[in-house]
Order: C-alpha cells, then sequence, then structure tokens
C-alpha cells in the first residue's frame, strides 16, 4: 500500500492521478463530475484509475465545492453579528461602480441578507486597544435572536479584530453556548488585514459555506475510512499548499482556488526538474484560460480575489493564488455586434451545449469549431467521454458566421484563432508587462485541455520561444496536487514606518524579528497539531510596503542579509521593478507582515520515458493531416505523432501534431519539439 | 529620482502568424479587432501604473486620474477611466497643446504639462502630462494622464471667487525637453504646493504611466505598421460612431427639455442656481443644448466648457454605447453640443473652479430627465448627484502637527429604472471605479478620527413600483479642536422620481456637539465651522428616486424591505399603501402583511 492519489473535482470532469512509491507508476483516471453526489465522484475517478480507496497511503483533494457553492448561492442560512454602528458594512461595499457609464450598474450581492445581520455594543482603537467594552448582555440577546431566527451560520466581524481578537472570541463562546449546532467563523481566524469590507466578505462567505463544506469533507474522510484507506486526506487549498481536514473545515474559502493551485505547484516542480527559476503557468480550458507567473520558484500569491469577478464579484482576503483569468477557451464563442464587428468571447457555449462541433446542439461558431475547420483538431477524432468531433458542424457554424462578415470560411476560422490567441497575449501582459516583466524572459509552461492546441500562436504573440507541455496537460492540475507540501499562511496587519536606510526606526526594526518569530511560532504550532504528516518545516517571510503616502503596497520578501536597511533596498528595488520608478531617499512603511510556513511532503519521482533518437520511432508517427496556418499560403500537410510512443530526445518539426488521448500539442511552421527524459514536449517556437 | 525604463510590452519582434495570418487587408475585421483590443489593454495598463504608485489617496482610492492614448490630432484613441466626468479634458488639452506648440514643436521625449483651468474645464488640481509617440520619425500618437494633486497651493478653506485664489496655474510648458526634466520649472513647481514630497511622487507616478503608454504603443506600430494601425484606429473611429448612431436611431425624435437647480454658489447663500438642458433629437443625431444655463457664478462651483461639453458625453454614452470599449472620439460623433461661453459649465477666465465638479452631475440627470417620456427603458431617475466630500483640519493635540482629513465618498442612492430598484450606497456619476475608505484605514492613519457609525438611511430611497437605492450616514468624531469646512450640494433639490416614483431624501450635514447639541447650517456648504474636541459631524446623503407608482410595489416586496429595514412601517403604510404588522416575542421580532388593510389603502 504505498499509493498516494489526488483527486481534482472540477466543473465537468473528475480528474485522478495515482502514484506509487514502489514501482514509480503514475495511474490517471477521468471521470464525470457529480454534483449531486460528489463523494461519489471521488469514488468514480478513483475506480477510472484503477484502483480503489484500500489501496490509498495518502489522499489529496482538491475541489470546487466551494466556488460552486457560492456561485450558486447555496449555502447556509447564515447571519453576521458585527460593531454597532456598522451593520451596513457588508452591503455598502465600497461604493465604486467599475462599469462607469452603465445605467444598470449593480452591486455585489451580499450572502447574508439584512434581517440576519445584527450589531453588537464593542468598539477597538486602530491600536487594538478597547474604547468600548463588549456588552456581554446585548451579546447574548443577539445570540438567542439569532437562534429565534434560526440560522445554521454565524459570522462575526468586529473593528480591528485583526489587532485585538478578544472581543471576537468572547462573542463567538457566547454565540457557541446559545446555538450549539450553529457553524461560527470569526473574522481574526480566516484575515487578519484591516479594511472592514474585505475581511467581512471573506468570513461571511467562510461561514455560508462552512456547513456544507465541513460536513462534506467529513463524510468523504469517513467514506475513505470505511473503504479501507488508512490515509490521512489532505485538502488543496488556494495558497499552494495542503491541509488537514480540521484546518479545512475552519477556514473553508482556502478551497476556492484549489485546482489552478495545483497546476501552478505542478509547475514550480517541473521547473524544479528542468532548472527553471521563472516560469509563466497557462491553463486554457473550455471557457477560460489562466495564466500565473513564477518568479524565483516561489508560488505565487495575492490578496485581492474576488469571486465572480471585480466588478460585482465578492472580496475574498485571503492569501491566494495570483492568477488573472480571461474568456477565452475552447468554448468561447465567436459573434458579431450590431455594427458587424466580431468579437471572440466571453460568450461561451460551455460544456452543455458545447462547440458545434460537439454535434450537441450547438450552432454558434466557437474557437474549437475554427480549430476543427484549419484542421488544427480533426473532424472524426475523439474526446474524452467518447465525444466525436463533428466536422461538418463545425464547417456550418463557422460557414454562417463568415458569411455574415463576408469573409472566407477559412480566413475567418484563422481569424478566430488569431482573435483568441491576441487576447490570451493580453491577459499574460496583465501579469507580466503590467508588473514590469518582460514575458520573453520566461517559459511558458502550457495544459490544460486546450492549451497545447493554442499555444504556439500566444507563445508568438508575445515573443516568448521557449514552450513547455508537460504530460498528461488535461489531468496537470491533479498530478501538481501530488507535488503540494502542507502550507499555513498568515497575514498580520500593523502599520510601522521603517524609515530611510540611513536612518531606519530602531524600534520598528526591533519589533519585526519578535513580530515574524511570532507568526512562525502560531504557524508551526498549527501544524505539529494537525493530522497530516511532514518532514522538515521551512519559513518564508515577507512584507507588504509602501512609500509613506502610498496606500498600495508591494509585497517584498524578506532578504536574507539581516536589518531594517536591506528590506529598505530590497523594497526599493522591487517598487522600481514593478512600477518603472522607486525613490530610495524616502521613508518606507510596512503595513502587513507574512509569514509562510511549509511542511515537506514526500514527492512522486517524475517516470522517466525510455530514451530514442532525434527520429521518432516509426511507430509513433501515426498518420497525416491537411492543416491550414495562414489561410493565404492554403493547407499544409502536417505530421501526426502519439504521444505515447515518443522516445527522450525524439525531435519533431512543425507542421506537426502530436496527439494523446485528451489533449492536441500543435506545431506551427518554424516550431520544433524535443522530447525530455520526463516526457515534457519542449517546443522551441519559430519567429 | 530614481528612473529605470519599464520594460516594453514588446512584441515587435515577434513577425508572426497573426500578423500574417491577418495582414491581407488593412481594415479587415480581424486586424481591427486584434487591435482594438491592444488599445484597451495598453491603456488598462497605464492605469494600473498611475494607481499603483500614486501617492495620494484621491488617486488611488478616489481614482481621480484619467490616461489615454490620442492620434496625431489630439483625438481619443482609448481613455482609461479613472473619472468619467474628465473623458474629454484629455483630449481638449492636447489639442490645446499641439495648437501651441505646432506639430513640428513637438520632439520625441518631450513632456508637456498644464493645468490650465479653463483648457481642461476643471480644477488647477488636475495635472495633464503629455508625451508623444513617434514612429519612423513622424509623430504619430500621444499618450497622457491626468492625475488629482492632493495641493496646488492657494487659500485653505473658505471660499475663492477668482482662479487666482485657487493656487499655482501652469500654462502650457515642457516639463522635459526630448527626455531632459526641467529642474528649475520642476522646483518652481514643488516651492507653490503644500505636500511636495507626495507632488513630486505623484508626478513620478504620471510620467511613468505615459511613458508605458508611449512604449507599448510603439511596440503596436513596429509590428503590425504605421498604416494598419492607422487604419484600424479609423475604423475604431467609424464602428465606434455606427453602433451609437443605431442607438440614437431607437430614440424617437424630438425636442425635450428639463430642469432641476442647484443650492446656491457658496457666496450667495440660498439663491438657487438653474440648470436647463434641452435635448433634440433628429434621425441618427442628438443635440445637447446648454445655452439655457445659469450664467457662471460668484463662488467657486464654475466649471469649464470642457466639463460642460463633457457631461453631455457621460450622458450621451450611458445612453448609447454604456459597455464599449475603449472609450474613443467614434462614439461620440453623433452628438452636438450646444453651449455659448460663460455659464457655470463653459465659464471663463477669472472664474472661480476649485469645486467643479458637482454642477455637471445634475446636467447629467437633467438628461435622462428630459427623455424620460420617450425613452423610459434607457434612463434612471434621478440621483443624490453629489460627493458628500468633507475636510477636517487643525493641529493634533496629541502631536502637534498639523493634520487634513479629507471625509468622503461614502455613496448614496441611484434612481430606480423601469426594470429595478436603485442601487444602494453608491458613488455618484462624476466618478466611476471610485473607492470609499475604510472606518479600520481612516483610524489607523487619523488616531484624532473615530468613525461611529456609517450605515444605510431608512426611508431615504424615494418610493415606487421600483424604489430607489439607499443614501448612507456617516458619523465622525473628533478628538481634537480642529476646523471643518464641506462642499455638499443638492440639499434642498431632492433626488427626482420618474413616472410616477416619488423622490429620495436630498444631501444634507450637521454637526452635533459632545453635549448631543445639534448644530445646523442653511446649505451643505460649510466654512471653517468650529469642532471642538468631542463633537461629531453628521454627513447624510440622499437616496434615488423611485419610478413607477409605489401603490403598483408588490406588497410582498414592501413586507421583504420593511424587514430589512429600508423602509420603515410607517413609509410603507403612507408612501405604499402597505400595512404591516409588527410582532415581538421574546427574542424574536416578526413583520406580518395585513392583506386587507393593505388593500383597503390601496383602493383609493
Amino acid at each position: 500500500m504505498a499509493l498516494r492519489a489526488a483527486v481534482d473535482i472540477g466543473g465537468t470532469f473528475t480528474d485522478v492521478v495515482t502514484y506509487d512509491d514502489l514501482t514509480g507508476q503514475l495511474g490517471l483516471g477521468k471521470s464525470l463530475s457529480t454534483p449531486q453526489d460528489m463523494i461519489q465522484g471521488v469514488f468514480d475517478g478513483l475506480a477510472a484509475a484503477g484502483t480503489s480507496a484500500g489501496d490509498l497511503a495518502f489522499v489529496i483533494h482538491g475541489s470546487t465545492v466551494v466556488v460552486n457553492a457560492l456561485i450558486e448561492r447555496k449555502g447556509a442560512r447564515t447571519a453576521l453579528v458585527t460593531t454597532a454602528g456598522f451593520r451596513d458594512v457588508y452591503e455598502i461595499g465600497r461604493v465604486n461602480r467599475p462599469d462607469a457609464f452603465n445605467l444598470a450598474f449593480t452591486k455585489h450581492e451580499p450572502l447574508i441578507p439584512r434581517e440576519l445581520i445584527h450589531e453588537v455594543p464593542e468598539r477597538l482603537g486602530a491600536d487594538g486597544r478597547v474604547t468600548r467594552e463588549l456588552d456581554e448582555a446585548a451579546a447574548r440577546k443577539v445570540a438567542r435572536r439569532l437562534a429565534a431566527q434560526g440560522v445554521e451560520a454565524v459570522a462575526v466581524t468586529f473593528l480591528h479584530a485583526y489587532r485585538n481578537p478578544a472581543h471576537e472570541i468572547r462573542m463567538g463562546e457566547i454565540l457557541r453556548e446559545e446555538l450549539p449546532d450553529a457553524y461560527v467563523s470569526l473574522s481574526h481566524l480566516i484575515s487578519r488585514e484591516y479594511r472592514e469590507f474585505e475581511r467581512t466578505s471573506t468570513v461571511a462567505a467562510n461561514a455560508f459555506v462552512g456547513p456544507l463544506v465541513s460536513d462534506y469533507l467529513r463524510r468523504l474522510d469517513d467514506r475513505l475510512a470505511d473503504a479501507g484507506s488508512g490515509a490521512p486526506l489532505a485538502v488543496m487549498q488556494s495558497n499552494g499548499g495542503v491541509c488537514d481536514v480540521a484546518t479545512a473545515s475552519t477556514s473553508c474559502v482556502q478551497m476556492l482556488e484549489s485546482g489552478p493551485a495545483g497546476g501552478v505547484v505542478g509547475t514550480i516542480a517541473l521547473c524544479e526538474a528542468l532548472g527553471y527559476r521563472e516560469a509563466i503557468a497557462f491553463d486554457m480550458g473550455g471557457t477560460t484560460a489562466k495564466t500565473a507567473v513564477i518568479r524565483d520558484l516561489t508560488f505565487p500569491l495575492a490578496s485581492d480575489y474576488f469571486l465572480g469577478g471585480y466588478r460585482t464579484g465578492l472580496p475574498i482576503r485571503i492569501p491566494c493564488l495570483d492568477i488573472v483569468e480571461v474568456g477565452t477557451g475552447g468554448g468561447s464563442i465567436a459573434w458579431l455586434d450590431d455594427a458587424g464587428g466580431i468579437h471572440v468571447g466571453p460568450r461561451s457555449a460551455g460544456a452543455d451545449p458545447g462547440p458545434a462541433a460537439y454535434a450537441r446542439g450547438g450552432t454558434a461558431a466557437t474557437i474549437t469549431d475554427a480549430a476543427v475547420v484549419l484542421g488544427h483538431l480533426p473532424a472524426g477524432g475523439k474526446l474524452a467521454g467518447g465525444l466525436e468531433l463533428d466536422g461538418a458542424a463545425a464547417h456550418r457554424a463557422v460557414a454562417d458566421l463568415a458569411g455574415r462578415l463576408g469573409m472566407d470560411p477559412v480566413a475567418t476560422a484563422a481569424g478566430v484563432i488569431a482573435i483568441g490567441a491576441a487576447s490570451m497575449a493580453n491577459s499574460v501582459r496583465a501579469v507580466t508587462t503590467e508588473r514590469g516583466l518582460d514575458p520573453r524572459d520566461f517559459a511558458l509552461f502550457a495544459y490544460g485541455g486546450n492549451g497545447p492546441l493554442h499555444i504556439s500562436l500566444v507563445a508568438r504573440e508575445l515573443g516568448i520561444r521557449k514552450v513547455v507541455v508537460p504530460p498528461f496537460p488535461a489531468v496537470f492540475a491533479a498530478l501538481g496536487m501530488l507535488m503540494a507540501d502542507v502550507r499555513r499562511d498568515i497575514v498580520q496587519t500593523g502599520v510601522r514606518t521603517l524609515g530611510t536606510e540611513d536612518d531606519i526606526d530602531a524600534g520598528t526594526e526591533a519589533a519585526l524579528e519578535t513580530s515574524f518569530a511570532t507568526l512562525e511560532r502560531e504557524c508551526a504550532q498549527a501544524l505539529r497539531g494537525g493530522a497530516v504528516r511532514y518532514e522538515g518545516l521551512d519559513y518564508q517571510r515577507a512584507a507588504d510596503m509602501r512609500y509613506v503616502g502610498q496606500e498600495h503596497t508591494v509585497t517584498v520578501p524578506v532578504p536574507d542579509e539581516p536589518g531594517g536597511a536591506a528590506l529598505k533596498r530590497a523594497f526599493d528595488r522591487a517598487h522600481g521593478e514593478r512600477y518603472g520608478h522607486s525613490a530610495p531617499q524616502e521613508r518606507a512603511q510596512i503595513v502587513s507582515l507574512r509569514v509562510s510556513a511549509v511542511g515537506t511532503l514526500l514527492k512522486p519521482d517524475l517516470p522517466k520515458v525510455a530514451r530514442g533518437q532525434a527520429e521518432p520511432p516509426a511507430g509513433a508517427r501515426t498518420g497525416s493531416r491537411d492543416i491550414v496556418f495562414t489561410p493565404a499560403e492554403g493547407p499544409l500537410p502536417a505530421a501526426v505523432y502519439a504521444r505515447d510512443a515518443l522516445l527522450a530526445g525524439n525531435v519533431v518539426t512543425g507542421p506537426a501534431v502530436v496527439e494523446e488521448p485528451t489533449a492536441t500539442t500543435l506545431l506551427r511552421p518554424g516550431d520544433t519539439l524535443e522530447v525530455d527524459g520526463f516526457g515534457n514536449l519542449l517546443l522551441t517556437i519559430g519567429q | 529620482m530614481d528612473t529605470t525604463t519599464p520594460a516594453a510590452g514588446d512584441t515587435a519582434a515577434a513577425s508572426d502568424a497573426t500578423a500574417a495570418a491577418t495582414a491581407t487587408a488593412a481594415t479587415d475585421p480581424i486586424t481591427a479587432e486584434i487591435i482594438r483590443a491592444c488599445l484597451v489593454s495598453i491603456t488598462d495598463e497605464m492605469k494600473t501604473n498611475l494607481m499603483r504608485t500614486a501617492y495620494n489617496l484621491i488617486i488611488y482610492e478616489a481614482q481621480d486620474f484619467t490616461v489615454g492614448l490620442f492620434d496625431a490630432n489630439g483625438d481619443t484613441i482609448s481613455v482609461g477611466l479613472g473619472l468619467p466626468m474628465f473623458v474629454g479634458g484629455l483630449s481638449d488639452a492636447i489639442k490645446a497643446k499641439i495648437a501651441f506648440y505646432g506639430p513640428d514643436g513637438i520632439k520625441p521625449g518631450d513632456i508637456l504639462l498644464t493645468n490650465d483651468a479653463y483648457i481642461m474645464g476643471s480644477h488647477l488640481n488636475h495635472m495633464i502630462f503629455t508625451l508623444p509617440v513617434f514612429h519612423e520619425g513622424r509623430l504619430v500618437a500621444f499618450a497622457a494622464s491626468m492625475a488629482h494633486w492632493l495641493d496646488v497651493g492657494g487659500l485653505l478653506g473658505g471660499t475663492t471667487t477668482d482662479i487666482f485664489a485657487e493656487g499655482l496655474q501652469i500654462p502650457i510648458v515642457k516639463l522635459f525637453k526630448e527626455g531632459v526634466q526641467d529642474d528649475e520649472l520642476t522646483r518652481l513647481i514643488a516651492t507653490n504646493v503644500r505636500f511636495p514630497d507626495l507632488a513630486m511622487g505623484d508626478l513620478r507616478a504620471q510620467v511613468a504611466a505615459i511613458r508605458t503608454g508611449e512604449s507599448r504603443m510603439r511596440a503596436l506600430l513596429e509590428r503590425y505598421g504605421a498604416d494598419t494601425v492607422q487604419a484600424g484606429i479609423t475604423g475604431l473611429f467609424d464602428h465606434s460612431e455606427e453602433l451609437a448612431r443605431q442607438a440614437v436611431r431607437a430614440i424617437p425624435d424630438g425636442d425635450y427639455r428639463a430642469e432641476a437647480y442647484m443650492d446656491d454658489d457658496g457666496v450667495h447663500t440660498g439663491t438657487p442656481v438653474p440648470i436647463r438642458v434641452r435635448v433634440v433629437v433628429d434621425g441618427d443625431r442628438m443635440t445637447i443644448d446648454l445655452s439655457e444655463m445659469s450664467p457662471q457664478v460668484a463662488g467657486y462651483f464654475n466649471s469649464g466648457a470642457t466639463a460642460g461639453r463633457s457631461a453631455a458625453q457621460v450622458a450621451f454614452t450611458c445612453l448609447t454605447s454604456p459597455d464599449r470599449r475603449p472609450i474613443n472620439t467614434g462614439a461620440v460623433r453623433p452628438l452636438e453640443v450646444v453651449l455659448p461661453p460663460g455659464t457655470v459649465v463653459s465659464a471663463t477666465k477669472p472664474a472661480a473652479m476649485r469645486w467643479w465638479m458637482t454642477y455637471p452631475m445634475t446636467v447629467v440627470d437633467c438628461v435622462f430627465k428630459a427623455l424620460a417620456d420617450v425613452l423610459p427603458d434607457g434612463v434612471v431617475a434621478g440621483h443624490y448627484a453629489d460627493l458628500g466630500m468633507t475636510m477636517s483640519y487643525g493641529v493634533d493635540e496629541a502631536t502637534g502637527r498639523f493634520f487634513q482629513f479629507l471625509g468622503g465618498p461614502q455613496g448614496g442612492g441611484w434612481g430606480a429604472t423601469s426594470r429595478a430598484d436603485g442601487q444602494s450606497a453608491t458613488i455618484c456619476i462624476n466618478d466611476g471605479d471610485t473607492h470609499n475608505a475604510p472606518a479600520e484605514v481612516i483610524e489607523s492613519k487619523y488616531p484624532m478620527v473615530t468613525v461611529e457609525e456609517y450605515g444605510l438611511r431608512e426611508d431615504s430611497g424615494g418610493p415606487g413600483r421600483h424604489r430607489g437605492g439607499l443614501g448612507t450616514r456617516m458619523r465622525v468624531r473628533m478628538h481634537t479642536a480642529a476646523r471643518l469646512d464641506s462642499w455638499i450640494e443638492r440639499t434642498s433639490c431632492a433626488p427626482w422620481g420618474l413616472a410616477g416614483g416619488r423622490p429620495g431624501l436630498p444631501n444634507g450635514i450637521h454637526i452635533e456637539r459632545a453635549d448631543g447639541e445639534p448644530v445646523t447650517f442653511p446649505n451643505g456648504k460649510v466654512g471653517r465651522a468650529e469642532i471642538n474636541a468631542g463633537d461629531c459631524h453628521v454627513v447624510e446623503l440622499g437616496g434615488g428616486g423611485g419610478y413607477g407608482d409605489p401603490y403598483e410595489r408588490p406588497a410582498g416586496r414592501v413586507l421583504a424591505d420593511v424587514r430589512a429595514g429600508y423602509v420603515s412601517v410607517a413609509s410603507a403604510r403612507e408612501a405604499y399603501g402597505v400595512v404591516v404588522v409588527v410582532e415581538e416575542d421574546g427574542d424574536s421580532v416578526s413583520f406580518r402583511l395585513d392583506e386587507p388593510g393593505t388593500a383597503l389603502l390601496r383602493q383609493r
């Protein structure tokens, strides 16, 4: 029994990857997700991977359970308790109107209605000092009222609780006394950053999904144990690490981006194996393309996540994978506006009905249909789930669009692909050039069901030459989860002035070391008490910093060189890199301290593929088909290879395609590909 | 200043398949769409860069800035908001700069600066930096940024009655000549502002933003060639124009009017200032005629012609192209604005302009009001139309240091539409993605301030079949003696309802002494009011107007509003004709609809 499994439940499919520590073999399974009973989906996925719970020594689980419950608003009847005078913080939000000219604009919609939001007299100052004691009688009255209102979950946010949690803790005790069956979530346990709306929104979301998610995780854990697994269940979090069931049940919102986090963890692991330190992780699926930037092998975190998008979404303020998303995927629809202008996405045919080529009733031309028309995907080719690509349906959809545009269908199809690539390239720029980074300095990792098909054009848009298509790109997020460590993050707000390099505030400098050490101890304590055992424990320190007078901060990893002056220099450098200017002569402030504690878990050794010659073995070439890259040039014959027959050292020159059951890698003329020892496809993009 | 060149989004090196696939015809729809998306992406990047590095909160939280790309004539290619009411300000300033230097007088690396109030139509705090974009030796475009500096000198507190009292006026100058910063001009500017460190920080941020725009625009030109990009831009203008014309064609032809009034000009307290708008729709053209607006006033609530035209353009854009990007000159071509000089929104020198932004908002709402009968599904009832800003300042007794606490914006109610209730607690139409200041941030920065309450005002939303959004109340206690200024308007002309909907509550401000005694004012414009340690000031912003007859609002929805506390039991009865019974039982309170009582009231 030395099998480890990662189970990633996505919107459409449940992906399972297993790894046998003894044989070093990977196993794969893909099954349809079962939203009505997700636990069944886990067992279906394990069966599809040819294993059962009894064989497992360790299970890592990622799931869309949290994001689904929040988006569909299928959570608990939840109440909010907050400081007197601030009942409406959650509804007021930040008052902004991102759609400046839209008279039908609507704000975020709170998860908790106003009649379930109650105030309690109490108050802290910004320094954490109690300026008004918690009114216990009033607190108890509110708790009883909530019991009468029949709530299942209660979120508590008091002003400045990030500096002093005493009142929240006491309120939590009173709530548990009066509502012993309710799920109670206190803001300081989920987020210790200031800004009351964002913290309220975060703890409200956590409480809203809390009963459902904690119950789900407990039942899954029990079912696995019943099925004979002695494996502790580890839960994939948005911070790129795993945690135990108890932690995930307290901090449910940490599961929000568990799938995408798995892909980025996997990318970092591959970078280590390949000797890269900087990479762009690019994950293109059916409806969106997601991009994250990895620098110095570090998992990229941000704390400005919006559930449901920036414009009308709910902020979730947790250390979360820093990712940008654009509504371009295989199912993105090409459409014309009222003046005949063409646009691609974010309208999507989704999984149902899907692109016209799925022959399930879709008639609008999508990116996938354009790919079929051009021969990038084979008409008649098989998709996961046994679906067959209907070439005639794809042609009809694209020809209809072309007719309305007054263009040739093939040129139209090439145009749809090009517009999609340009918009994906723009979203990569949002995490590179917008941060002062040159995308050409990065290796581009392409995965997701559609990443390998479109990556050559996206890379060309960006001037990137080096592209990696990892093994099993369509289940890469699950594979990545097997590479994750145990991790806990704390972000603690406490504004203090550091000064300039020549004039460092001695008090701040001294307090920094103490504060970091305290936070590290707290992380270590939490991890040691957890159910997931690990080897060594490493810490990372960072500080959110700004110049005095600025509001926004830059997160600066604390340099090895000790002292405030070195930290100030690191901040000046980071500011200059990101924004093109810095001000070493000006005083810096520290707004929040960040500590990550990472407990090392055993990782799979990526299986090696056998070495061959530059020329792929004869059996690897399965045929040839005509593919259009540029309409003017017309179709070109392209060799077709089966990925599982390729050997390390094999070289393939574009135009060509490399096929595997759930993904297709497209090489344009001028591109070359070499297979490395792990079976990665290393592409050199033509100029 | 430590300046490193921002890494360009330099994609020019790749002569790639996209270009090859699509370069067949300069204006083919595919290339047009790719260029359009790139232009939006460039101004997005300029915006991110400026917002994140600015030093003062008015830029990074209030988003009082605008960045953009402009063609060689100064026409708008893409604007990154920022401030909607400044939608035409950058273009007008660039056109003035071109006229001043002549087409040959602008060299690569020159950065042109001005804050001329009568060129850009708004107050002197708006600094406009412009960098030309050259391609193959030809001036082909401009990148520009406007941002609101916290202070530009001038009178502190009190009312100004001419521009000279309002601070440093910078005519059109070259702050950088062929890439070299003019140290003498820079020192002159830094010497004339109260917070030179902040100002120079904002200057650096603005320069970095336009350099980003310039380098990415050059990359785009190199990649596709100037002819293709130019054709793409021309096509973009034509396309946007066509979409706007289609929208105007859907509005019945006619001559429509509306009016409202402002409280006063801050000098002649209690003398209303009329806002009169005429809208003429003729086929696919619209004329917004502002010639009957009040003449310019003595106080500092005037704005220049650019602001008057921009107000008309904001209203027009809301009606015709609310969600099309990029915002560009083509989209407003079907609009003609009639605006003779000398009105409150076309003021001439030396009219005072410090609080330029209030009156134009009511102009925009009046355009919607004028079209309400003929475009019932396209307009919105009146909103509170104000920023609700205050300034508390003085010497903090705890530290002995001077402080300035800028209160607001806290958001108010928007009008209802024929389809939906109005939004509560939302920023006014002058602004867009502007944020309020969290109490936790305020109290961390200003230890002399405690925010005691920030909430929705019950019954402030105008009753209607669709209810207006609710306004907000913020109560701020000062722990040190201070002075208070405020610039709150529309305290008497309440946000109006449409189609039988009733008005929301108007805006207001008062002081509450430490012992609870209230101090009220004749309007919302408080000047140097005395605040003692322990006193509060309370800003109450209005609700939006309702839409349709309140008696037609389903009783169940009124009951839900009562249960949530948006509407009181009394108002449910009086305004909506709905009888709600409150039942208290120990710890629980419940609300029940009295159906017969409601039916009786609603018989009328």
